[in-house]
């Protein structure tokens, strides 16, 4: 079996779970597994679970072809989708596109992955893990050497790539590699250089902080050197290594750089560093991130095409029922297992003509089938959103007992909510000046550039708090972000020490 | 002639995406097209021509990574 011996490089080091291991003094996990089956989870009806299963594949092998190409360019499609839109992260999310995109998207990826490497697993129908065989690095310990690149995948492309203003398909597979070599997350390593070269261009450190390093956007050498450094725990990088959080505070400690400006443009929340978006122009999208619990990751809500493009909820009911059905349902991804791409990556041709084609509820009917084939317990759609919220709202009473979970942890840096500076919002100019006027009826005429950020800062921030309040009323919590008493209970997750930690924070 | 979804649409000369997408039904969450293969995006859907002969898929949802 030839195709067993080429190792693939997959990791979980997004959220810190390598931190976390290495803290217990966890080197490594090691699992030996014999052939997977449909039988492997002893299925409850297995009949059901093959017509289940044939059936999802079967759309998948006919419509991805026609829809993303996912088999052939991975995610790469949505690097073009992205930047056309002004969603692609480029210089530290300053702007959402760049002339030089096309460039490291699926015209130029499609071309370089390898044919003979797909798939997370053997079994995916999707296929949309690519890799790219006998590449040569030509930095760090393995340069000169042949190595296998598994992906990259569009995270690592906007995050390695244009959010640092690196538009070189092969830099950013050199940055893949060693990340994957190094055991660190493409997306935290991405969006944490991006905060150091803004940093570097605006003079908040200089080269004498940075070990001579001159980190400006573009400098594909610097971010590689900083990665070696963060591997190796040496020089600036192990500052780098540290994320964005705690670089905020060295920098403004020990460089004298300015925090205030820091916190605006430093792409984190809870700690986290963002994932690839643009976010500014989708008010949903921003509670996609900051309302997240691990921070501002995706893998809880993606509205942005539904709220930006789409208008698809106006209101902050709808935005709220959105952050509501979404998060619930991306969560049941998580607590089974399953990757959600074969959900609403690949649409059915009659979605259209369904109730709720945003929920594209015909394939969340098959996941229900697919549940109650394994288990033998007839499953709704709705039980499956039942099962997020029960765990959805205990990590949240976790965090809360870990100090955070509440209001003020929900907030995002202003970068991700509108222009910081005035070289973005004359990028834009257009766009935020009608919104300034039409929107928010405001006379602009005597203002300038400057004013106009502050004015549009103030609107955009107040939206986000009202936001927060719709969003928390409709999942059953206190104005302070806090599950009630009454939520608890209808979940099922009223325990003494749930309620002890509830009522420590002035919930009865 | 062009096929659009695998059905034939009458094709006119400097016809663009948007004048197909009026013509469509219910093409309300149609933000990215493939014209032979190409990604188009919405900003570009009124300035795009579309060439007589050409496949276009109509991608019905971005669903993000």
């Amino acid at each position: 079996m030839k195709h067993h011996l080429r190792v693939r490089y997959k990791q979980a080091g997004r959220g810190g779970t390598g931190t976390v291991l290495a803290d217990k003094k966890v080197k490594a996990v090691v699992a030996r597994f014999g052939t997977i089956s449909m039988k492997t989870n002893q299925p409850a009806d297995l009949e059901a679970l093959k017509t289940v299963t044939k059936t999802h594949a079967k759309e998948i092998n006919t419509l991805d072809g026609k829809q993303n190409r996912m088999s052939l360019v991975g995610t790469t499609h949505l690097v073009p989708i992205m930047n056309d839109h002004d969603c692609l992260p480029t210089h530290n999310f300053k702007f959402g596109s760049h002339p030089e995109a096309a460039v490291i998207g699926e015209d130029v990826y499609e071309h370089i992955f390898d044919k003979g490497f797909d798939g997370c697993w053997r079994g995916c129908a999707v296929a949309c893990s690519h890799g790219v065989k006998d590449f040569s690095p030509f930095t760090g310990p393995f340069k000169g050497t042949r190595v296998f690149v598994d992906g990259p995948e569009y995270e690592t492309v906007a995050g390695c790539g244009s959010n640092l203003g690196i538009f070189d398909a092969h830099t950013i597979l050199e940055i893949n590699f060693y990340c994957d070599a190094y055991g660190l997350d493409t997306i935290s390593v991405g969006t944490s250089i991006g905060f150091v070269m803004e940093c570097f261009e605006n003079g908040l450190i200089t080269p004498e902080h940075t070990g001579g390093l001159e980190l400006y956007f573009g400098n594909r050498f610097g971010a590689l050197e900083l990665i070696h450094q963060m591997a190796k725990g040496e020089g600036f990088g192990a500052i780098v290594g540290k994320g964005i959080r705690q670089m905020k505070q060295i920098f403004a400690d020990k460089f004298k750089a300015d925090p205030g400006f820091m916190q605006d443009i430093g792409m984190e929340s809870k700690g986290l560093e963002f994932s690839e978006y643009i976010t500014k122009e989708s008010l949903a999208q921003q509670g996609g991130y900051g309302l997240a619990l691990k921070g501002p990751q995706h893998d809880e809500a993606w509205l942005i095409f539904l709220d930006m493009v789409h208008n698809f909820m106006p209101t902050f009911e709808n935005k709220a029922e959105a952050l509501h059905w979404f998060p619930m349902f991306r969560t049941w991804f998580s607590l089974c297992g399953l990757c959600k791409l074969p959900w609403n990556d690949i649409v059915p041709e009659d979605n259209k003509d369904t109730n709720e084609p945003a929920k594209v509820m015909k394939h969340v009917q098959w996941y229900a089938d697919f549940f109650s084939a394994i288990t033998g317990k007839k499953t709704t759609p709705d039980d499956l959103i039942a099962m997020s919220e029960a765990v959805y709202n205990f990590q949240r009473v976790f965090n809360l007992k870990m100090g955070t979970g509440t209001r003020e942890h929900d907030t995002l840096p202003y970068r991700a909510m509108g222009p910081v500076t005035v070289e973005e919002y004359e990028s834009r100019q257009e766009r935020y000046d009608k919104q300034l006027t039409d929107t928010y009826g405001m006379d602009i005429s005597g203002m300038d550039s400057a004013a106009r950020v502050a004015a549009l800062r103030k609107e955009r921030e107040s939206q986000y708090e009202q936001l927060k309040d719709a969003v928390y009323d409709r999942r059953g919590w206190t104005k302070n972000g806090i599950p009630t008493k009454e939520t608890v209970q209808r979940l099922g997750i009223d325990f003494p020490e749930v309620l002890e930690v509830l009522a420590a924070n002035g919930v009865q | 002639m062009i096929q659009v979804n695998d059905q034939p649409v009458e094709w006119k000369p400097d016809m663009t995406i948007a004048d197909l997408l009026k013509q469509m039904p219910d093409v309300r969450f149609c933000s990215v097209v493939r014209v032979n293969g190409k990604l188009i995006s919405s900003p570009r859907f009124d300035v795009t021509r579309i060439p007589d002969n050409a496949v276009i898929h109509l991608l019905p949802l971005v669903a993000g990574g």
